[in-house]
């Protein structure tokens, strides 16, 4: 009897150790890659026709920018619709971006310092716009803990970026909504583990085939003071048919 | 002799003409040789400050950093490299060595409060950069950059633009050799205001020991050599014998002026420019010997027959015109050397001042402050030899018709 109770013990603490030790910590089964393979199947788009607005609150101003974008996969193309910028276009083809300016009609290529600059002025930067691949493929994954955001419990996990990766920031703690598989908080790390930027999702929607997407995102830069960018989802509709040639540079022009 | 004395006499006959062609090629040789002096002026300073601030006399660095840099590019961190020590040899051993320092240059946003800009970060080992570079000359507060300090130092337009004060807060973003976003922060240790406008706004100096931890490259990695040697002249042919050494590696030698190809192009352009106005000068005064030859001769074309009938051929009456042209050129470059010797004399001296005159950093010069003359013996020499050859070239023709003339003709002229 007390042989079995040791072999009990000794399995028992093995499975333990070899969770724990391999970060697969089970958390209802899951692990912490399965946990964002789900988030990936509810937040990255494989085809999808979304409008949009980008509140930029920066210096006590507020300046409220609209658009439409045609989403697939890794190419978008995006037209910005408020009076100010109106016509204004960026096109993204996988890792490349260009801007289309209707008053001087004139291309710009987004490249070198600017990809570190914030779209449109906003806390989202191009380099982020670029990184449109699904999270499970560019980072590894680590469950650290469980928390609760305003009352509901979410999985705490650290994503390190996969070496090769053509990805911006190192390390990313995302906060996973236990329910619903989407991300409610994130934050971005430099290297040397500074925290870069803060991203909070204030609203998320339950769409047709049941799947959840945040429509409301708050982006804030930690390096600029008193800044940060709401992202405001106001349609999308998924696997949209986007006519061929829709994101081009044909079209941009 | 003889033809000389009337010649002379010829060209004081009608001294208002005689005084109004000279002041016509007086007035080229004076904007000649002036701006010959301003614009040997400006590219003497231009090349000083980028040697002293910017590029040495000499950089040695990986082809492929180059010619990102040259294009405009992010610099690139994987194109940087160990010196190996051969190179330190090859380049202790060249012709009026001084000094070596290596640099680990990357590019950046500067981050303060609110604000961002885009910067040139310039890691330097503080031991050597001084025996390269001038900068710390030009400290205006603060100290320069020390080995280990996570301190910073900047230019004071930078300074005036983000509001900082020595002992500020600020933050470089980056993306490392591996493309991830990385930091540095930390004080604002100094702050410089040198002569060369850009090393104010757009450059940040920090310490390389310090820098390097953050940017994902091995810890004696750099992105250039650059080589401080005793002159200008020698750092060509030493850039040159440095370049064959290391001809059949990866790594390119640059001299200062082939690091500053615009500054160099804009030499070029600076000086066809003068040559131009030169010319549109030149011509001015050439058609003005052209009508004084023509008019003379028409005035002496009684002289002329009479000379003719005398015995004169015509090759002496035109050497009587030619001398007469020449002595008009002579009058003119003597006059105008004059006057802008003491022009110059002012120039070379006091200088005139740049920022009153002229935006040199949206012209893309490196240079701010004062700007002063230059004296250049070889283009008064130059100036004063082509003002007379093209008071004799214009007076051929028009001497050869009026000696041409007919002396019957000529004498019955009324």
């Amino acid at each position: 009897m007390r042989k079995k109770l040791w072999y009990l013990l000794l399995i028992g603490g093995l499975i333990l150790f070899i969770g724990v030790s391999s970060n697969f910590v089970l958390a209802e089964g899951l692990t912490a890659t399965e946990i964002m393979e789900r988030v990936d199947d509810n937040e990255y788009i494989e085809s999808a026709r979304m409008e949009a607005k980008m509140i930029i609150e920066d210096r006590g101003r507020k300046r409220v920018n609209e658009f439409y974008s045609y989403l697939q996969g890794e190419n978008s193309l995006s037209e910005f619709t408020n009076p100010r910028d109106r016509g204004t276009r960026y096109l993204k083809l996988g890792n490349d971006l260009w801007m289309y300016f209707p008053a001087a009609e004139d291309l710009v290529s987004i490249s070198g310092h600017m990809m570190r600059d914030g779209m449109m002025g906003s806390d989202f930067s191009y380099e982020d716009s670029v990184e449109s691949q699904q999270l499970s493929e560019l980072y590894h994954f680590e469950l650290k803990g469980e928390e609760i955001i305003n009352g509901g419990e979410t999985y705490v996990i650290l994503a390190t970026a996969r070496e090769g990766e053509d990805v911006s920031y190192y390390q990313r703690k995302i906060w996973v909504d236990q329910e619903r598989f989407v991300m409610l908080r994130g934050e971005y790390f430099s290297t040397s583990g500074r925290l870069l930027k803060e991203m909070e999702v204030k609203e998320v929607q339950e769409f047709r085939d049941g799947r959840y997407f945040p429509i409301e995102v708050v982006m804030n830069d930690k390096l600029r003071q008193g800044s940060r960018t709401t992202m405001k989802v106001t349609e999308i509709d998924f696997d949209y048919d986007i006519p061929e040639g829709k994101i081009s540079l044909e079209t941009l022009n | 002799m003889y033809l000389f004395k009337i010649a002379a006499r010829n060209l004081f006959r009608r001294k208002k003409r005689m005084f109004i062609i000279s002041s016509i090629l007086a007035l080229a040789v004076i904007t000649f040789l002036l701006i010959d002096s301003f614009m040997i002026g400006m590219m003497d300073l231009s090349f000083g400050n980028v040697i002293d601030f910017e590029t040495p006399h000499i950089e040695i660095g990986r082809e492929e950093f180059f010619i990102q840099a040259d294009d405009g590019q992010e610099l690139p961190l994987e194109e940087t490299f160990i010196p190996e020590k051969y190179m330190l040899e090859e380049i202790k051993a060249s012709d009026g060595f001084l000094a070596v320092t290596p640099v680990l240059d990357f590019s950046a946003s500067f981050i303060a409060g609110r604000e961002e800009f885009p910067v040139l970060v310039r890691s330097i080992e503080t031991d050597s950069f001084g025996g390269v570079f001038k900068n710390e000359d030009y400290l205006v507060e603060g100290e320069f950059v020390e080995a280990g300090d996570s301190g910073v130092v900047i230019g004071n337009q930078m300074a005036e633009f983000f509001d900082l004060e020595i002992g500020d807060f600020y933050t470089l973003r980056f993306q490392d050799k591996n493309g991830y976003f990385s930091t540095i922060e930390g004080e604002v240790r100094g702050i410089t205001t040198t002569p060369h406008p850009q090393m104010n706004m757009g450059v940040v100096f920090v310490a390389r020991d310090y820098a390097v931890s953050r940017l994902g490259v091995e810890e004696d990695n750099i992105s250039q050599l650059m080589v401080r040697v005793e002159n200008r002249d020698l750092a060509l042919s030493s850039a040159q014998s440095l370049a064959n050494k290391f001809k059949n590696t990866d790594y390119q030698v640059r001299s200062y002026r082939d690091a500053s190809e615009m500054l160099v192009s804009l030499e070029a352009w600076g000086y066809l420019e003068t040559y131009f106005i030169l010319a549109l000068i030149l011509i001015v005064g050439a058609i003005g010997i052209i009508n004084t030859i023509v008019l003379s001769a028409l005035e002496r074309i009684e002289e002329i027959g009479m000379m003719k009938a005398m015995g004169l051929k015509v090759n002496q009456i035109v050497r009587v015109f030619l001398l007469e042209a020449a002595g008009i050129g002579v009058i003119g470059g003597l006059v105008g050397c004059i006057i802008s010797a003491l022009i110059n004399h002012f120039f070379v001296n006091y200088g005139l001042d740049l920022d009153l005159y002229l935006d040199a950093e949206s012209m893309g010069l490196p240079i701010s402050g004062r700007l002063y003359g230059v004296w250049n013996a070889s283009s008064f020499l130059l100036i004063f030899i082509l003002v007379i050859l093209i008071a004799l070239i214009a007076s051929i023709i028009p001497s050869y018709w009026a000696a041409r003339k007919d002396p019957v003709d000529a004498i019955h002229h009324r």
